[in-house]
């Protein structure tokens, strides 16, 4: 059995003349938790719907959990899209019973899980109840819920966080951490930089259908992005005015992000600036993933020319 | 197959536990049955009104034989029909000029159109010598819809006019009435030899079972597949439109999907069926007529039926995943409900003669075999087997061709958003490997 949950080996899926995922490799570790980032229209939410076997490639390897056909896999994988995906008609006990009937699952042993998840969430006086009588947030938990109790062995989530306030979100960001620790594999695509850096194991970030990021936070921070030099003073954007070897200035609250030249000493800046007023904070800052990710996905000055 | 299965059984709980379904199976017989109430309640309630009608009689003989009929006629149908007042007015004589009886006639005319008068029957002076068209009864109103007066009127006239004719010839009147009294004819079945070697009597023509029962096994079908296919349209619109399909798409293929949609649509259908046909039964028991209940023809209404279903509901169940909203849907539904309804133009041709062919013809038609096929099996004697079975498997592989096309047109557009396809794209989706 291989380690890897998901491999994806020069993934190719066009509709029409568009091409959505263009040559994507990828291998995502079993148990690990990948965080799938890109702008919108990137191509995440496709290969994701490739990864489930809901689209097929037109080119290219999609192997899950060690199948080679992503059908063969498809009991022990468990999807939730972007929006709800939920019957408003049904109940809650009766949608969750038949979505876990469709991957298999017998039926004592959902009641079972149900109960406990239904309780974990707060909606054990709501499962008799309809879906359409649900707020946004109850509507994730059950659509989570729905996906938690087949027992999958690779969690497949777009955009779980979406809309969600603050509790709610993290609620939801527990159970897939249980999830994560009960064993399973988790991606999920997101725009939210803060859960992709605190929730995520590795990152794999796709732009205009090419892989552009894969590793870990870490990785992707030394490798992308020269450090920034962060400082703080009472002049403000003044203490730097006319250093020599800075590339650009930006404020940051009461600190300013310094970006050097190459080979420029953030010594020799400290030196300056400190000849020049008292500094109250000096930092060596790595790149957030925020800042990584506008760096990529900010279109050139030729494409908005063209646009 | 087993998770086709679990999307059948989903199906038919869905279906069956709305207020739409619970309502419909019972409003349906309410309305049926309501109607017929409705329409005995207007045909007797409609008509209360006093009819006034001016007689203006030329001959001088027959206005006085017309106003006692009508009296008698008052007393035969009173409650229950509208009474008629006869008004005799008098002629100008022979010989006065023609611009007096109609000034006569235009007052008639204006009286009608102040309400004080329903009609007014002109009797030509000719009319008891029978001379064709100088003999035409003039009946003028302002109500041509309204054909009992003038019916009944003519009715009476011609009677006295016949008897005043054989008393004119020096006839008998009650002569004259045995010779003329018509000949009734029994319809009757066949004559057949029974096992003991007798000759068996021919039965007398059931109208219930020869006329009723052939109309109500079609409607019967095509109401049931009407009420069960085009749900399958809304149901997958709303799997689509609020991305349940792509849930399900992550447990099922889309050809189980489908498949368990149109096993869980048939499933409705029989249900459906059984509650009708059961109810209908019951009834006919009760009134003492289950022998006219068509045990015989079950095993092809079931057949039918899914065949039916399978055929109007993939076409449906493509439409609905071929596009993103339901005006789209509808635009495309137009042509579907066309062919669906063509049945229902041309079934009293087949009715009349089920063994001519242009029924044989009809009911070989994949579209419209579940319904002219079993209205022919419902009739006698019905149609020859091999007849039956080349439209089950006409119909069959056209079904299986709809199934397979809307499997492809299913699979491509569940997932798509936005415009919806033209004909021509889903024929091209449908061919596509």
């Amino acid at each position: 059995m291989t380690d890897d949950a998901i491999v994806l080996d020069d993934v190719c899926k066009s509709f029409g003349a568009f091409r959505a995922v263009d040559g994507v490799s990828l291998r995502v570790p079993r148990g690990s938790l990948y965080g799938f980032l890109g702008p919108n229209g990137s191509g995440k939410t496709t290969t994701l719907r490739m990864i489930t076997n809901i689209l097929l490639p037109d080119r290219g390897r999609i192997e899950v959990l060690g199948a080679n056909s992503t059908a063969a896999a498809r009991d022990r994988v468990a999807y939730l899209p972007e929006e709800r995906g939920l019957y408003k008609k049904m109940t809650v006990r009766r949608l969750i019973h038949y979505y876990a009937s469709l991957k298999g699952r017998p039926r004592a042993e959902v009641a079972a899980d149900l109960d406990g998840w239904l309780e974990r969430f707060g909606l054990t006086p709501w499962i008799d109840r309809k879906i359409e009588v649900l707020s946004k947030g109850m509507s994730q938990k059950v659509q989570f819920i729905s996906a938690a109790v087949a027992r999958p062995e690779l969690l497949v989530l777009d955009e779980p966080f979406s809309g969600l306030d603050p509790l709610a979100e993290v609620d939801l960001r527990e159970a897939i951490l249980e999830l994560g620790r009960r064993g399973a594999t988790i991606i999920f695509s997101t725009h939210n930089m803060a859960v992709a850096e605190t929730l995520c194991d590795r990152l794999f970030m796709i732009y205009r259908g090419k892989k552009v990021l894969d590793g870990t936070l870490e990785e992707i921070q030394s490798t992308h992005g020269e450090p920034v030099v962060r400082l703080g003073t009472p002049l403000g954007a003044a203490a730097v005015d006319g250093l020599p070897d800075i590339v650009r200035v930006s404020e940051r609250g009461r600190l300013l992000d310094v970006r050097l030249a190459p080979g420029a000493s953030p010594q020799a800046l400290l030196h300056a600036v400190a000849a020049r007023t008292i500094v109250t904070h000096f930092e060596l800052a790595r790149p957030s993933l925020h800042d990584v990710f506008v760096s990529i996905a900010r279109p050139a000055p030729e494409d908005l020319r063209n646009a | 197959m087993r998770k086709a299965l679990i999307v059948a059984a989903a199906e038919l709980g869905q279906s069956v536990r709305t207020k739409a379904f619970i309502v419909s199976v019972l409003l349906m017989p309410i309305l049926l049955g309501g109607s017929v109430v409705v329409q005995r309640f207007v045909e007797r309630h409609s008509d209360e009104s006093e009819r006034r009608f001016a007689v203006l009689d030329h001959t001088g003989k027959l206005a006085s034989g017309l106003v006692m009929n009508t009296a008698a006629r008052n007393l035969l149908v009173a409650g229950r029909a509208a009474a008629y007042l006869a008004e005799v007015i008098p002629v100008p004589l022979p010989g006065a000029p023609a611009a007096a009886l109609d000034e006569l006639r235009l007052t008639l005319s204006e009286r009608i159109r102040d309400k004080t008068l329903f009609a007014f029957i002109e009797i030509p002076a000719a009319t008891l010598d029978g001379d064709g068209a100088v003999s035409q009864l003039r009946y003028h109103s302002d109500s041509p819809t309204y054909e009992d007066l003038r019916a009944w009127l003519e009715l009476s006239l011609n009677e006295q006019v016949r008897l005043a004719r054989f008393e004119r010839l020096g006839l008998d009147a009650a002569v004259a009435a045995h010779v003329q009294r018509p000949v009734p004819s029994a319809h009757l079945g066949l004559l057949a030899r029974s096992d003991d070697g007798v000759v068996r009597e021919a039965k007398r023509v059931d109208q219930v079972r020869t006329l009723g029962v052939p109309i109500i096994a079609m409607m019967l079908v095509f109401m049931v597949v009407m009420m069960s296919a085009p749900q399958l349209l809304n149901s997958v619109l709303e799997e689509k439109m609020s991305r349940i399909s792509e849930v399900l798409l992550g447990a099922v293929t889309p050809f189980e999907l489908m498949l368990g949609k149109l096993t869980g649509s048939a499933c409705v259908s029989l249900l459906l069926a059984t509650i009708y046909a059961g109810g209908g039964y019951a009834a006919a028991t009760i009134l003492g007529r289950s022998d006219a209940f068509p045990l015989e023809l079950i095993p092809w209404l079931v057949i039918f039926l899914v065949v039916a279903v399978f055929l109007f509901g993939s076409i449906f169940l493509a439409v609905g995943a071929a596009c993103s909203d339901i005006r789209d849907a509808q635009s495309l539904m137009t042509p579907v409900m066309m062919i669906a309804i063509f049945p229902m133009f041309v079934w009293i041709g087949v009715f009349k003669n089920p063994e001519s062919t242009f029924a044989v013809t009809m009911s070989m038609i994949p579209t419209a075999t579940p319904f002219l096929m079993m209205l022919r099996l419902s009739l006698h004697p019905g149609p020859p087997l091999w007849q039956v079975l080349l439209s089950l498997v006409l119909c069959g592989g056209f079904t299986y061709l709809c199934v397979r096309g809307a499997g492809k047109i299913f699979r491509v557009g569940l997932l798509l958003q936005g415009k919806a396809p033209s004909l021509r794209e889903l024929w091209r989706w449908a061919r596509a490997d």
